[in-house]
């Protein structure tokens, strides 16, 4: 029943990505549609891959978000797959894995001096984000973005991507509910 | 009169708004990418809103709300300064 409740009060909101919490590896089967990526570094060390298999060449906005109280914390977050420039050395050995014979690399950084603070409205949790990033993806392909901290810095992060909203499957929610301490306040 | 109210109520609800100049150039940089490469990248949420006859937004998914539209926006802004650091072989359209 409360599931219900929070499920018409959150509805009417502008604008939501589809929550999910991050596993080592997190397939996403409908990677056109928006998602937020929600996790947690808790010893600072941990890498995560997302996989996102796109039907065609994509071009859609990304991003990683910290909570606000964590300003030192600052997840970077890599795109991996075919197209992408071909890492220098120096990339190379900050990247957490090895990118795979004829696949490329760009990685966001999150080193902006200023983050923008961004009030994230539907879940109504303040955070800082590196920023949104388009990119272009060139290739009807499978892509990867790895997820890492290099300071080893600790802490919850989300990843976002896209911007198109479906949540005409009703299981959408799920795991909005099932990890409230993740997306929720 | 009641109309009048009625109409502007619609008008006050209706949140999309305009493309912005950046994400119109980020479509024509990769539109001129695509035609080098010989690919088609489907930017359909980067174009200027289109909604279909119930009103479901079927191109320009960025414009639908000034929340989702702030978000494009910068993503082009900092797409295209991305790809400059990225790529020296970019198309006219992609120069800032």
């Amino acid at each position: 029943m409360m599931r219900w409740i929070l499920l018409l009060f959150l509805s009417p909101l502008a604008f939501a990505h589809r929550p999910q919490p991050v596993e080592e590896v997190t397939e996403i089967s409908a990677p056109e549609i928006s998602h937020v990526i929600g996790g947690d570094l808790v010893s600072g060390v941990e890498a995560f891959r997302i996989v996102l298999p796109f039907k065609e060449p994509v071009a859609l906005p990304m991003e990683i978000l910290v909570p606000w109280k964590l300003e030192s914390h600052r997840p970077v977050f890599a795109v991996v797959g075919p197209g992408l420039p071909t890492p220098t050395a120096e990339q190379a050995e900050f990247l957490p894995f090895a990118v795979p014979e004829g696949n490329g690399v760009i990685i966001e950084r999150n080193d902006h001096e200023e983050r923008e603070v961004y009030f994230e409205q539907v879940m109504r949790r303040t955070m800082r984000t590196s920023g949104s990033l388009a990119l272009h993806l060139p290739a009807a392909s499978t892509y990867e973005v790895w997820i890492w901290s290099p300071e080893f810095t600790v802490g919850e992060f989300w990843f976002g991507f896209g911007v198109e909203e479906d949540f005409s499957d009703p299981e959408v929610w799920d795991p909005l509910f099932e990890n409230w301490d993740l997306f929720g306040w | 009169m009641r109309y009048s109210f009625l109409v502007l109520f619609l008008f006050a609800c209706d949140k999309s708004v305009e493309q912005s100049a950046a994400c119109e150039q980020w479509v024509s940089c990769i539109d001129a990418r695509d035609q080098l490469n010989g690919v088609s990248t489907n930017m359909v949420r980067f174009l200027p809103i289109k909604t279909d006859a119930d009103g479901e937004i079927i191109e320009g998914q960025c414009w639908g709300n000034p929340e989702i539209s702030d978000l494009c926006d910068k993503g082009c802004i900092a797409g295209l300064e991305k790809m400059g650091e990225l790529y020296d072989d970019l198309p006219q359209e992609c120069q800032q």
